[in-house]
């Protein structure tokens, strides 16, 4: 299931829109399909003993959602103070959120642009991106959904247990 | 054809509506004498599924409820006398309408193969030639319940009575009142519907409280009176929602007549079931859930309990049977009890099979009470049947009927006087989906204790919290109504600063004492605030193996509660199953002595360890050769599946299993998740005398600490142990 190739790792033929948003100085990416909304800071209620990477549930309009702390995700070290926003994403019909430093704008990615993902970035990023967009405004890293937040639909358990 | 047309997928829902209907007049038809209304209401449900057969073009079906039609208009006149070979032609009818239904769902038509037409159209024409157990006695069916095919009818015979039918037709119709009908309130809704309705419900409370609050900051009369309006409405209407989901249980019984009866015939007793409490109500879900651990239990009443009735002359019985089976709410729960008049359960023959299957030693099972060798059939492989038949005991056990309630939140206990009869009780809650619960605060967070588990709420202040709660070695103990229990700081198992470590004079203390499983345990929490009404909603995935939690429900205000899972909870704490100051005392030994058999072995040089004998499965020596290294640890073939194994390292003074010796004994116990083996150095004997309880526990994985002849001994919990084996434990 894993690939081992640099390849970007998209099966899409056409064109689709990425979410671009910065965190910890980083520009990421993430196809618009996936995202359902974005809204200031919801309050968050920590649920101890959870996962790290867990910063714990949301409601979100009676709905108990889980906000998952993409930054630990990546492994990312913070750059700017931020977190100023929430990102809600459905995927595979559940809901999940994670808050981001700010919000650019939605970018067109045309088939075969995406670029592989350079192999000296640190490992939990890495494998986080199905390619990278070499653009005016420098690096725009593309989350791969399916790695982002497939493990929140239970897909690879592990890695977020283990995380 | 998954594409089924939609009249013919409504037409087969009211047809098993129906048929359940059906079988259960024709078993009232045949427990006594068939009365006319009886017989009519039968005659109106089988007409309509003619009516409806024609229509949609099932000739089959449309003959065979036919035939069963002119039976039934014939026994109302008087023609026909009703007769057990009767009554079995009748549920042969209805179980091959069943098949048929089942064939039309699959889209393969009416005509299902192996379907005898001709012998059951012929039968139903002429039931007197039905065969020579067509006689009276009931006796005489069950030695013979298979309805054998008749001999040929004539042509003219059928022809007579399909007359007979034509005009019989009529006089039926002609009295069948139309307000007689009971379907016509009400509509089918999706279930998927009526959850959505429920969440929407749910989201609308909010709203409201928001709405409530904000009101009260402006002195608007009109807008007070609308608002308070609102709050009626929504309130009402969250509650006509939630009873949607509420089915009375009699949806559940309506089957569990056949299956006696059928069961009866098959191994030859005569039993009677009596039904009380039909409607009451419970949620949909839970009435799926419980489908099959009742059906379980009612067999095994039929099967094991009820004697046959021979036996039952000789003991002074009515050689018939009697089951009741009764409901009823009772404190926010439904209560179940099955009651049989059989010969009840032998406390001798639980306790020698208790022995023999190596569950308890004979010291044990002799000391303890009848009711709490009762208890032993609820255990995994348990069975007092003397021969597995055909009927019960075939894989399924009490184990797994206990589990199954225990999962949905209720319990089960028996009853059982040799001679007189079983009663098997069972409480569930009323629905899945909303349950009661004290929502407490500890360190910022709120969560939520199901209702169900709590047995008391404290709040210790002064000489009394000085009397009642013993601090040594870092952990607390409750005395609690002449037992010790163990007093967990909420705030430390959830990882979070405590507020209630205080040493200050006028500290007080608030105490929530709960039961989960078989373990009561106290928990110091920050603060109690109330008891609330709390809809569940599961955890997000991600969250779900962390075991203190059992889901999250949204407050009054909008905030996230966390619902706490009590054995997890004390699993978390070390809380070990009735040991460690889970211990019974009983009121007049406060002395803390104990009775309860313990098995000393020797897991560090110089010390003694213990286990509670009742937690040991049993004992066993593994070649060391026969070890193997899993991902999750050492293992070792047993029974057919991987024993996995455990050593109790940490333990100060501990150095490790020696891998240069040949054999390893093994200490196997039985645990929530299965059979696991704790490896020791050396199993040395068991302790039947009283033994004291010195303390709570000591050191993580230790329970408490007992006095046994003098010596120290360290009471393990076996527990923590394999959680912690556990990965993410």
């Amino acid at each position: 299931m894993v690939e081992k190739t640099n390849k970007p790792r998209t099966t899409d033929d056409q064109a689709f829109g990425v979410c671009v948003f910065r965190l910890a100085g980083l520009r990421l990416g993430l196809d618009v399909r996936n995202v359902q909304e974005v809204l200031k800071p919801l309050a968050i209620t920590r649920v101890p003993l959870a996962p790290e990477t867990m910063d714990g549930l949301v409601n979100l309009r009676g709905q108990i959602v889980l906000a998952f702390n993409l930054r630990q995700r990546l492994d990312l070290v913070s750059r700017e103070p931020g977190n100023s926003l929430q990102v809600v994403c459905l995927h595979q019909g559940e809901s999940v959120s994670f808050l981001v430093d700010a919000l650019e704008e939605v970018q067109e990615i045309q088939p075969g642009a995406l670029r592989p993902v350079p192999s000296n970035l640190p490992r939990r990023l890495r494998e986080a991106l199905m390619g990278v967009l070499d653009v005016d405004g420098g690096l725009l890293l593309i989350l791969d959904p399916a790695r982002v937040l497939g493990w929140v639909a239970g897909e690879s358990d592990k890695s977020a247990a283990n995380a | 054809m998954s594409d089924l047309d939609e009249a013919i997928r409504e037409f087969l829902m009211e047809g098993q509506e129906s048929l359940v209907q059906l079988e259960k007049l024709f078993l009232e038809a045949e427990s006594g004498e068939p009365t006319p209304d009886n017989l009519t209401a039968a005659f109106r449900l089988l007409h309509s599924l003619k009516g409806a057969a024609g229509f949609l073009n099932f000739p089959n079906l449309e003959s065979l409820t036919h035939a069963a039609e002119s039976l039934l208009a014939r026994l109302r006149s008087g023609e026909l006398a009703f007769n057990p070979a009767i009554g079995n032609l009748l549920m042969r009818v209805v179980d091959s309408l069943r098949e048929i239904f089942a064939a039309i769902a699959l889209g393969k038509g009416d005509n299902p193969p192996g379907l005898d037409w001709n012998g059951l159209a012929s039968q139903l024409a002429n039931p007197a030639i039905g065969g020579p157990q067509a006689t009276p006695s009931a006796a005489k069916v069950t030695e013979k319940p298979a309805v054998t095919p008749p001999p040929q009818v004539s042509v003219q015979q059928s022809i007579l009575s399909q007359q007979s039918i034509q005009s019989n037709d009529s006089v039926v119709l002609g009295r069948i009142s139309p307000g007689k009908g009971d379907k016509e309130n009400s509509v089918r809704i999706d279930l998927e519907l009526v959850d959505r309705l429920m969440a929407l419900a749910g989201e609308m409370v909010l709203a409201r409280n928001r709405i409530i609050q904000q009101v009260g900051q402006f002195n608007h009369p009109a807008l007070s009176a609308a608002s308070r309006q609102l709050n009626q409405v929504t309130t009402e209407l969250q509650e006509a929602v939630m009873k949607m989901r509420m089915y009375p249980i009699s949806n559940l019984w309506s089957r569990l007549p056949r299956v006696v009866r059928d069961l009866a015939q098959q191994v030859g007793k005569k039993c009677r079931l009596e039904m009380e409490g039909g409607s009451t109500e419970l949620d949909k879900n839970l009435i799926e859930v419980i489908k099959d651990p009742l059906t379980h239990l009612v067999r095994n009443a039929v099967d094991h309990g009820i004697e046959g009735p021979g036996e039952r002359l000789k003991s002074g019985k009515s050689p018939e049977g009697l089951l009741t089976l009764r409901a009823r709410h009772e404190s926010g729960q439904v209560i179940i009890e099955l009651q049989d008049d059989g010969k009840g359960m032998n406390p001798r023959s639980i306790r020698d099979k208790a022995v023999e299957r190596g569950i308890a030693t004979r010291d044990m099972v002799d000391r303890q009470t009848d009711q709490e060798v009762l208890a032993y059939v609820f255990l995994p492989g348990f069975s007092t049947a003397r021969a597995v038949t055909q009927v019960s005991g075939r894989g399924i056990g009490m184990d797994v009927v206990k589990t199954n309630i225990e999962n949905l939140g209720g319990s089960i206990d028996l009853d059982s006087l040799p001679g007189n009869g079983t009663t098997v009780r069972l409480r569930i809650p009323l629905t899945l989906a909303i349950v009661n619960a004290l929502v407490v605060v500890s360190g910022g967070t709120h969560l939520a204790l199901p209702q169900s588990g709590i047995v008391e709420l404290l709040r210790l202040q002064g000489e009394r919290l000085k009397a009642l709660v013993e601090e040594s070695a870092g952990t607390r103990v409750l005395r609690f109504r002449g037992r010790l229990l163990p007093l967990l700081d909420l705030a430390e198992i959830l990882g979070e600063p405590s507020g209630n470590r205080d040493e200050s004079e006028d500290r007080a203390l608030s105490i929530v004492v709960v039961r989960g499983e078989d373990r009561i345990f106290a928990l110091a929490v920050d603060r109690i605030l109330d008891a609330q009404e709390i809809v569940v909603k599961p955890l997000p995935l991600p969250l779900r193996h962390v075991a203190i939690y059992g889901g999250a429900t949204l407050l009054g205000d909008g905030r996230i509660a966390l619902i706490m899972d009590i054995p997890g909870l004390a699993d978390a704490g070390g809380v070990a199953v009735a040991a460690g100051g889970g211990v019974e005392i009983p009121e007049a030994h406060v002395s803390t002595e104990q009775v309860r058999p313990l098995l000393l072995v020797e897991l560090v040089p110089g010390r003694l360890h213990g286990f509670l004998l009742e937690m040991v499965e049993r004992l066993e020596e593994f070649e060391t050769s026969r070890i193997e290294t899993t991902t999750r640890g050492p293992a070792v073939p047993y029974r057919g599946g991987l024993l996995p194994l455990v050593e109790i390292s940490g333990l100060p003074g501990w150095e490790g299993v020696s891998r240069e010796r040949k054999i390893q004994p093994v200490v196997v116990h039985r645990l929530k998740s299965g059979l696991g083996g704790l490896m020791v150095n050396q199993i040395l004997n068991t302790v039947e005398e009283p033994w004291t309880l010195v303390e709570g526990g000591t050191f993580p994985g230790v329970s408490a600490t007992a006095l046994v002849r003098g010596r120290t001994v360290e009471i393990i919990d076996p527990a923590f142990w394999f959680d912690r084996g556990k990965p993410n434990g």
